[in-house]
């Protein structure tokens, strides 16, 4: 699995792309206060590495489901946490 | 005891000044964050690193009354106060990297910083050193970095222009207080500037997501407002930030621009030792605690002054170049010389609210020992400023010092008048030395360059 450093960059570098996709429509008024443009991408980096957490999850409850139904292989102590790999 | 007018803005305290001592109140509203941040240990981690200001407590009637809270804390003094339009482009680095290095020391102490102010930052020498003990409060667990605005205007965006655009942002920056707005620097970047990951996280992305309309921009404000910024992503943006500014340097290289004003002087070594020699001998008599040095250049004769007994110095030279060299040599060597970014024809007004809130350098003026060196010519041939008057000026700045004339003959002001008339007939000697007897006692004078050049050591008489 790849290192939660590594996950985090490419997380930043999908919420960047999908910010682009957003942010590249309308016309250029700022109505509201100058940290509003901030907050937001804040919020889009959030919530894209939040997504990224869960799918991390979920991706260590399949591993753990298939490696407990290989034969000759104990699934105990493995894939707790998606870091401890 | 007067309350800085630089100090209204954060209800958590303010600064007062009274018999040469600082004092910051913190209020009842401030007093529950400052609890945290001293209790964290991070306060005290921190000023015995040198990056926070160093703070006792002290009894709150040492103020006499004069404010309503609950801690009155005592900072040193700093000599002089200097404003990031003041300052060079390694000097803004290093204060954009102190203010970075602490948001991530505090946030291991659990600690967060509620502003990213540029005027919270000061220099001793080249060494910048946090001054805010108030910006400090508790982190709750995924919230946003709300300075980071601040942040790129303050810090980020000056440096930017700098970096990838060749413009020094002293200009522009002390004609807006707050700094470089986002969206100004996003249109002057060329495009393929913004292809960088990190211009488009920091400048174009955050000015595109709040354009638009405004109902567009509350529903995207309202989806953020209900996220979280996890702690790891928070301290990955600063540390991204961090090795980001850290690389950054002016595109003309550092070496270049002053390494032309060692070759190309106007004035051969043995000059040059002549008047080190000079200002060590008036540093060593006059014992200046603060030394102003007026077109100090890269700060060859304030490093021979502070040799010889001088406390600290202060720099003032319109060539970012210079100063940009001056700084790295005081940084590297660790000596108290802060040279700056300034023009003596045009020196900072006083800016903000009421223009009281950043002072003017007159109302900063506190040097006790000066220094002013081929300065001269270039304001009373250069800028057209009578000779008396440039004079009078000097030695109002500090009670003794030295002030060196150049003759018309000199090549450097030979090279002034080439295209121009001249018309600076009260430009000789006889004027600059019944100038300088106007106000000051001669001490001592010495030729330089076959009587080309004299400086002249004046003490200013009582008025």
């Amino acid at each position: 699995m790849a290192n939660p450093m590594m996950a985090r960059q490419s997380g930043f570098v999908f919420a960047i792309s999908f910010a682009v996709f957003l942010a590249w429509h309308g016309p250029a008024h700022a109505y509201l206060d100058p940290g509003t443009g901030s907050m937001i991408l804040q919020g889009i980096i959030g919530a894209v590495v939040g997504g990224l957490i869960a799918l991390k999850l979920y991706w260590a409850r399949l591993r753990n489901f298939l490696s407990s139904h290989r034969p000759g292989r104990s699934s105990d102590n493995r894939d707790r946490h998606p870091d401890n790999n | 005891m007067q309350r800085d007018g630089g100090s209204f803005r954060d209800p958590a305290g303010n600064v007062y000044r009274g018999n040469g001592r600082v004092f910051r109140t913190v209020s009842d509203a401030g007093a529950a964050d400052y609890e945290f941040a001293r209790d964290s240990g991070f306060l005290s981690a921190m000023t015995a690193k040198n990056s926070v200001i160093e703070m006792t407590e002290v009894a709150p009637g040492i103020l006499g009354g004069v404010a309503e809270c609950r801690y009155v804390l005592e900072h040193p003094v700093l000599n002089f106060v200097s404003y990031p339009y003041e300052w060079c482009f390694s000097a803004l680095q290093a204060a954009a990297l102190l203010q970075l290095d602490l948001i991530l020391e505090a946030l291991d102490h659990d600690v967060m910083l509620s502003d990213a102010s540029a005027y919270n930052v000061q220099f001793r020498g080249a060494r910048p050193v946090f001054i805010d003990a108030l910006s400090f409060r508790p982190y709750r667990e995924g919230e946003y970095w709300a300075a980071h605005q601040q942040f790129c205007d303050q810090f980020l965006n000056p440096l930017l222009l700098r970096a990838l655009g060749g413009v020094d942002f002293n200009a522009w920056y002390r004609g807006n207080l707050e700094g470089i707005p986002s969206a100004d620097l996003d249109r002057l970047l060329p495009w393929f500037r913004k292809l960088s990951w990190r211009v488009l996280t920091h400048v174009t992305l955050p000015v595109k997501l709040q354009s638009g309309t405004r109902q567009k921009t509350a529903s995207r404000l309202d989806a953020a407002a209900a996220r979280r910024l996890p702690r790891a992503s928070l301290g990955h943006l600063v540390r991204g930030l961090r090795t980001w500014i850290a690389a950054l340097s002016p595109p003309t290289g550092k070496r270049s621009a002053w390494s032309l004003y060692e070759s190309e002087n106007s004035y051969d070594g043995d000059a040059k030792s002549l008047k080190q020699d000079f200002t060590r001998r008036f540093a060593a008599a006059a014992k200046p605690a603060i030394l102003w040095d007026i077109g100090c250049n890269t700060g060859i004769y304030t490093e021979a002054a502070l040799e010889a007994g001088a406390g600290e110095a202060i720099g003032f030279d319109t060539d970012t170049g210079a100063v940009e060299a001056g700084f790295a040599r005081a940084a590297k060597n660790g000596t108290p010389f802060l040279p700056l970014v300034l023009d003596a024809a045009d020196p900072s007004p006083g800016k903000g609210w009421r223009g009281r809130e950043r002072k003017s350098l007159f109302e900063r003026a506190n040097a006790d020992g000066l220094i002013a060196y081929a300065l001269v010519h270039h304001l009373s041939i250069g800028r057209n400023i009578p000779l008396a008057d440039v004079i009078s000026w000097l030695i109002g700045l500090a009670p003794q010092g030295v002030i060196e004339f150049v003759e018309k003959n000199d090549p450097m002001v030979r090279h002034m008048l080439r295209l121009r008339d001249d018309i600076f007939d009260d430009y000789n000697r006889d004027v600059f030395m019944k100038a300088i007897r106007q106000d000051a006692d001669i001490v001592e004078t010495c030729e330089v360059m076959e009587e080309q050049r004299v400086l002249v050591w004046y003490r200013r008489r009582a008025p």
